[in-house]
């Protein structure tokens, strides 16, 4: 049981630095230095992110997906692929610089995007399954 | 390449502290999206305080592992979303615009907050 437990530690441990560091790839690309600009790449991170969390778990809880897998990749590589806390200060970046129309659209189509992505992957992978 | 292996670490950390406080939440039988709240609304309030320091203009290794390396892995954007999705799926929808109000109200507000006290 111990061993289990620190194989999944060490999988979100291994998941998480790779998925960070395919975010801050991702940001080198489409770099983001107008803080007035639409935010590029955390908006497509977050709503690909949602849609590959959510055909993870239907897979996951079809295919009875090992903990450490599970886990790993849901946890660790697309919990800290996505992220809010960037989100949320590049929302207020954009107020901060008046473009308040943009904050608000990018604020509530990263949810609603993000949303339908989730329940679409979710969808898919239960039929695909089925 | 000191900057990737410090987003690495700093990712590491954020994710393995998200899981622990995540679990930490079912343990004591809470629903899951509370432990997802707390997690987002703190890392958004530390990313507005480093921010408001100045610390993504500046070229030290202390934004690559604590802004986008700890910070952004600590929060996240897709369970938040996936929550969401369940709850609109088990038709739970006054629960789901709660969770989607407090959680963009607690977001911008704290980021906001600490992005202006420490400027």
């Amino acid at each position: 049981m111990a061993s289990s437990v620190l194989r999944i530690w060490v999988s979100i441990l291994m998941f998480g630095a790779l998925g960070a560091v395919s975010r801050y790839g991702i940001s080198l690309l489409v770099p983001h230095h107008d803080p007035a600009g639409w935010p590029w790449a955390t908006f497509l991170i977050n709503v690909v992110g949602s849609l590959a969390l959510g055909v993870t778990l239907a897979l996951a809880a079809r295919n009875n997906l090992s903990m450490v897998w599970r886990e790993g990749v849901g946890t660790g590589f697309l919990g800290a692929f996505t992220t809010f806390s960037a989100y949320s200060m590049e929302t207020v970046r954009l107020v901060q610089s008046g473009s308040v129309l943009l904050a608000v659209l990018y604020a509530f189509s990263s949810i609603l995007l993000g949303v339908c992505a989730a329940l679409a992957g979710m969808t898919a992978a239960r039929k695909k399954e089925a | 390449m000191t900057a990737l292996l410090l987003v690495a670490l700093g990712g590491s950390l954020g994710a393995i502290l998200r899981y622990g406080i995540g679990r930490w939440f079912v343990n004591q039988g809470w629903r899951p999206h509370w432990g997802t709240l707390l997690i987002n609304a703190t890392g958004a309030l530390l990313l507005g305080v480093i921010t408001g320091w100045g610390w993504d203009k500046s070229m030290a290794a202390s934004y690559p592992f604590a802004g986008i390396g700890f910070l952004g892995g600590f929060t996240t954007f897709s369970t938040y979303c996936v929550q969401l999705a369940d709850m609109i799926s088990k038709r739970q929808y006054a629960d789901c615009i709660i969770y989607l109000a407090m959680t963009v109200g607690c977001g911008f507000l704290l980021a906001a907050m600490g992005y202006i006290m420490t400027q």
